[in-house]
């Protein structure tokens, strides 16, 4: 839905609930704990399945004997691999030659990594299916694990999947611009070589599914926590093998997802087969093993080699990454989240061009999924490092080399080289307000003081972009020749009023996953219609019968459901201002919505409150004008705000994530230079999410974004041995950190209006994770400036960080 | 086990300990107690032990020699930091390398010796 | 190997959950997150890591809380426990605590919170009025992987206040102090003064 002319940015009229730190409507069930998550859930009949689990990163299956297994009273099925590929084919996969390294729920002639399922138990109880799962033998023959993805890339004999002929999944340069020629003239180029270590999201609730095959009719019914499962459940449903019309995914709510409840192919499809083989109600919750080895969402794994190019005064002309990102054994999610990266990769800052180098590698690892910022956050780190190591180079502070670069408030709507467009911003704004509340220059002086004490202290600050609002073109602008040229990221809602105006809002592909959905949402509402938004109805619809949707993801849904609900409430209002009018005696059109109700302009007794108009509108058909029926309901779809088409020769990637957030954080911590440890001192985050639908929600996300983030820098890492063997496979050794390592915020706000959106939202949900980490880099780099200390490698670790004090490169 | 008795400390005596954990209250990557009596200067008696460095708590019978009748000093501190974890192989794991945890129980020693010094001459049994 | 083996043989327990006493019969192997889960339908305690790190399985055992998802059914024999379900007042009031967590948007997607809100109820009982910072010590038993915990603790200080000024009572203070007088039960926890060298007191329930 291009439109050709971008409006200019306004404040939102006046609003009654929007903006308001409201309690949340969603709380009262988890805060008694009824809420009822995927493991609550049960049924009639219901049996349990577990997956067998491969040891071996990297080994052919010679054969499996599961005799024992099946003969264990109380277990109802052993499916192995081979089994499954006469039940189910491969889940559905956006990897760029999905023949080739197809993806199925179980591992058939080979296992590619530590987790990858082998085999189902189905039994009675969950205890049941344990035991009869360690009397099943394989008989593996392993291969030499392929784990270094750089070495990987090289390798062209020993592969993870053999029909790829490479390691290499996908590679391609883009080039936007005149790199060569901004490089060949600039007056200084600096240069860094990073990695950002694996992380996961790591949502308290793991994936689950209860699968219910209706072997009357043909039906299956998935109850699931996945958060996406509306937009692809057609592809699961060829998955499954059945009609895409038998098939219905119904949300419940889940413990978190922060991108690891996307898809969720493999928890559903684990329970269907289960499901399908006993035509008994089959649960598969993965526990925290599962999730961790064979949940199908890791973090980025990137190497990166990026260069700036600058005048001498500072000011930035060019931009070269080049990256292998190690993906693990599949993609599923192909290379989106390079896609995701690409939106912003320019950062905040004035920059003429840009070239993107990608390979994606694979290697005998835990795939790559999502997690909170979807690989922009990563790209946001990269940039902000080397705009760090310039500052040092200029002797410039990291505040005025970022201010001297940053877009102008007068160059919106700005395109970046890549083509994507940021809609409205005054990063200056946001930097000298969070300078402010830092009060920077008085805590400078504090530090030179403490410096002076021995102590190692330091600031670190970055300004980084937060894009929001995805549309689907990320997902294929990588191919000249994409399987489907996707345009569509719809957001369904349906809106009804009873009898008595009371009102309840239907959201499609929505459950509940931690973010305020349906606060959101009885908010938007409850501005429309001038009622509390505590007494709206919110109802999450399964798959089958429902509206288009895509949920949540890309910090898109507070958005695209202001943009569904306003568009819903005025087709609920035009029907109501034309029973009214005709109760009235009026003409429609001198009617006007005042608090509650329709009147006649300029008249307040000539009134119909929305009580009374639902009340006609469902039991007095005779009342109505004539062509209306019964009843106060309507539907709507809201479609992308704002995408245009990739250029053919992809010179230009179009505009696919506008809604541009923004955000500086100033970071200031002390490193005992002795254990390595990193102690934040204090923490400032200002943001600018447009307008603010819930504050204190917002906060939420931003408090909560920005902990994910201080363990990406410090504490969380999936390390895997050079045997390929995962060694973080508890929370023992992933280090989630507790309320002792993340750190108070002192938390700002700028609200500059998206012009695309409905009330001028912007998203604001993984904004913390997008720049917390290269804050933390920056202040442990000025912290240990005596040592030459430069962050290149996440998460910095305290044994790394004392070996960069003596002087050691990691990477 | 019924019962632990031990002995009250002599006067002059302080007492410390100090750890690191990666993560609040998990298993340190090394600590260490010291308990230090001093007559004046001259360390009179003195106790290390080690913790999350080897498969038990490591005594540092080197270190407490090398206290024992020496004046105390920066230098004799950080002598018997060196002494109390000479020898000492700490199992490697993902948080840690053995050189790099042997490197944060020195730390931890020297740490616990002096708030223990701290302690012994402000006579504070904390 | 199979079914006979002793292990899995049913055993008799006694369990007094929020305040109704029930006679299970329950394998010695079994969890007791997965005895109240399963058998008493109290589906309020998650499971999180099954390893006793996170704390989403908390309970109240004897007044103090434990983790469910590390203890087996048969060790709480005879056993007084609270669940999150057994928490508030009745079925249309909050605790003060739950009302605080509500407040502040203590929460972001629930699954820690009963967790949190049990040991909440544990840490204003021994400290009703803490610091900040002894909030945050003392929630570090339990991770919440949402919040960033900044609003627990806003939380968690605000519960104190309602509970201190006495708007509302702590439903769940004399039940707990109760329970915990018949059982004998005594644990004294050292404050930082009290230990050696700065050490703060680490929650009784931490992994």
């Amino acid at each position: 839905m291009a439109q050709a002319e971008i409006p200019k940015p306004q404040a939102p009229r006046d609003l009654k609930w929007i903006g308001r730190s409201i309690k949340r409507v969603e709380d009262p069930k988890f805060l008694r704990g009824v809420g009822k998550y995927v493991p609550d859930l049960e049924f009639d009949g219901m049996l349990h399945a577990v997956t067998l689990r491969s040891p071996y990163p990297h080994a052919r299956i010679l054969g499996i004997d599961a005799s024992a297994a099946r003969a264990l009273p109380g277990v109802h099925a052993v499916i192995t691999g081979a089994e499954a590929t006469e039940i189910v084919d491969p889940l559905p996969d956006s990897g760029p030659q999905p023949d080739k390294h197809v993806f199925r729920v179980l591992a058939v002639d080979k296992v590619r990594y530590v987790g990858e399922g082998v085999a189902i138990v189905v039994a009675e109880t969950r205890y049941i299916a344990e035991d009869a799962r360690d009397l099943i033998a394989v008989d593996y023959e392993p291969l030499k694990p392929i784990v270094d993805p750089i070495a990987a890339a090289a390798d062209t004999s020993n592969l993870v999947h053999e029909a790829l002929g490479s390691n290499i999944a996908y590679e391609r340069t883009f080039t936007f611009g005149e790199v060569d020629a901004d490089f060949e003239a600039a007056d200084i180029v600096v240069k860094d070589r990073l990695h950002w270590g694996r992380s996961a999201a790591q949502p308290l609730d793991n994936a689950g599914a209860v699968a219910i095959f209706d072997t009357g009719t043909g039906d299956l019914t998935i109850h699931t926590n996945s958060i996406s499962m509306t937009w692809f459940s057609f592809g699961l449903a060829a998955t499954l093998r059945v009609p895409s019309n038998k098939l219905n995914l119904v949300p419940h709510p889940t413990g978190g997802s922060f991108g690891a409840r996307f898809s969720c192919w493999r928890s559903m499809t684990t329970a269907a087969v289960g499901a399908k083989v006993t035509g008994r109600p089959v649960k598969y919750c993965e526990d925290r093993l599962d999730h961790i080895t064979n949940g199908d969402h890791h973090g980025s794994d990137r190497y990166y080699d990026v260069e700036l190019a600058m005048t001498k005064d500072g000011i930035f002309t060019s931009y070269k990454t080049d990256v292998i990102d190690d993906y693990g054994a599949y993609c599923h999610f192909g290379v989106g989240t390079h896609g995701n990266a690409l939106a912003q990769v320019t950062g905040p800052y004035d920059i003429k061009s840009t070239q993107y180098r990608l390979r994606a590698v694979l290697t005998n690892k835990t795939q790559q999924g999502a997690y909170r910022g979807f690989g922009a956050e990563v790209a946001n780190w990269a940039i902000e490092r080397i705009v760090d190591k310039a500052a040092r180079e200029l002797g410039m502070d990291p505040a005025e080399i970022r201010r001297k670069n940053l877009i102008q408030p007068d160059q919106f709507p700005y395109y970046i080289p890549t083509g994507n467009m940021y809609d409205s911003g005054d990063y200056e704004r946001v930097l000298d307000h969070a300078l402010e509340l830092f009060d920077y220059d008085a805590w400078r002086a504090e530090q030179s003081k403490l410096r002076e004490q021995g102590r190692h202290v330091g600031i670190g600050l970055v300004s980084c972009q937060e894009r929001s609002v995805y549309s689907a073109t990320e997902f294929w602008f990588w191919f000249d020749e994409p399987a489907a040229e996707m345009t569509s990221t719809p957001e369904g809602v349906t809106l009804t009023a009873d009898p008595l105006g009371n009102l309840t809002v239907t959201l499609y592909s929505t459950p509940f996953w931690g973010n305020s959905s349906d606060t959101m949402a009885a908010m938007l509402v409850g501005e429309e219609f001038d009622v509390d938004p505590s007494t709206i109805s919110v109802e999450h619809h399964g798959t089958r019968g429902g509206l288009p949707a895509a949920g949540p993801g890309g910090s898109r849904l507070t958005v695209m459901l202001a943009g569904a609900i306003k568009g819903a409430a005025e087709k609920v209002k035009d029907k109501a201002q034309r029973i009214a009018a005709q109760q009235l005696e009026a003409s429609p059109e001198d009617l006007e919505w005042v608090d509650g109700g329709f009147q006649v302009k300029g008249s307040a007794e000539a009134r119909r409150e929305f009580a009374d108009i639902a009340m006609a509108a469902y039991l007095f058909a005779t009342e109505l004008p004539e062509g209306l029926q019964s009843g106060l309901e309507a539907r709507h779809v809201y479609d992308h705000p704002y995408t245009t088409m990739p250029a053919k020769d992809r010179s230009n990637l179009g505009v696919f994530y506008p809604c541009m957030g923004h955000a500086c954080h100033i970071a200031m911590v002390e490193v005992d230079t002795e254990t390595g440890a990193v102690d934040i001192l204090r923490y400032v985050a200002v943001h600018d999410a447009g307008t603010m639908v819930n504050p204190r929600s917002l906060e939420g996300q931003i408090v909560g974004g920005t902990a994910q983030g201080v363990a990406t820098a410090l504490l969380e890492e999936l390390v895997y041995d050079d045997q390929g063997q995962p060694l973080s496979t508890a929370f023992t050794d992933y280090l989630m950190p507790t309320a002792m390592e993340v750190p108070e915020l002192e938390i700002g706000h700028e609200e500059t209006p998206s012009p695309l959106t409905e009330y001028g939202i912007k998203g604001g949900g993984e904004a913390g994770r997008m720049m917390a980490p290269g804050a933390l880099s920056a202040a442990i780099d000025d912290a240990l400036v005596d040592y030459g200390v430069h962050v290149t490698e996440l998460p910095a670790t305290p044994e790394r960080i004392t070996r960069w004090i003596a002087g050691q490169t990691v990477r | 086990m019924t019962e632990v008795r031990f002995p009250a400390a002599a006067p002059g005596t302080g007492q410390a300990f100090a750890e690191y954990a990666r993560r609040h209250g998990d298993f340190a990557i090394a600590g260490a107690a010291a308990m230090v009596t001093l007559d004046g200067a001259t360390v009179v008696d003195a106790s290390i032990a080690l913790c999350a460095v080897g498969p038990r708590p490591m005594p540092a019978p080197a270190a407490e020699d090398l206290l024992r009748g020496s004046e105390i000093s920066d230098e004799l501190i950080a002598a018997a930091c060196a002494a109390a974890v000479a020898g000492l192989e700490p199992g490697a794991d993902i948080h840690g390398g053995t050189e790099y945890r042997r490197g944060v129980a020195a730390a931890q020693v020297r740490r616990a010796l002096v708030k223990a010094v701290e302690r012994a001459r402000g006579g504070t049994q904390a | 190997m199979s079914d006979e083996t002793p292990q899995n043989q049913a055993v008799p327990i006694t369990l007094t959950v929020n305040g109704r006493t029930h006679q299970l019969s329950v394998e010695p192997r079994k969890l007791l997150a997965d005895v109240l889960r399963q058998d008493l339908k109290l589906t309020g305690l998650n499971i999180g890591c099954a390893h006793g790190v996170c704390g989403s399985c908390t309970v109240l055992v004897n007044g103090h809380t434990a983790r469910s998802c590390i203890m087996f059914g048969v060790q709480a024999d005879g056993a007084e426990i609270t669940t999150i379900e057994g928490v508030a007042p009745s079925p249309t009031e909050l605790h003060p605590i739950q009302d605080a967590f509500w407040d502040k948007q203590g929460l972001q997607c629930g699954f820690c919170t009963p967790g949190m809100v049990l040991r909440t109820i544990e840490i204003l009982r021994e400290n009703p009025s803490p610091t900040r910072e002894e909030v945050r010590e003392g929630i570090s038993s339990n991770l919440c992987r949402c919040t960033g915990y900044q609003f627990i603790v806003d939380a968690v200080m605000d519960a104190a206040q309602r509970l201190r000024t006495g708007e509302t009572a702590d439903p769940q203070g004399d039940d707990a102090a109760r329970v915990a007088a018949e059982h004998g039960l005594r644990v004294e926890h050292l404050t930082p003064e009290s230990g050696e060298g700065g050490a703060t007191h680490v929650p009784a329930s931490h992994p």
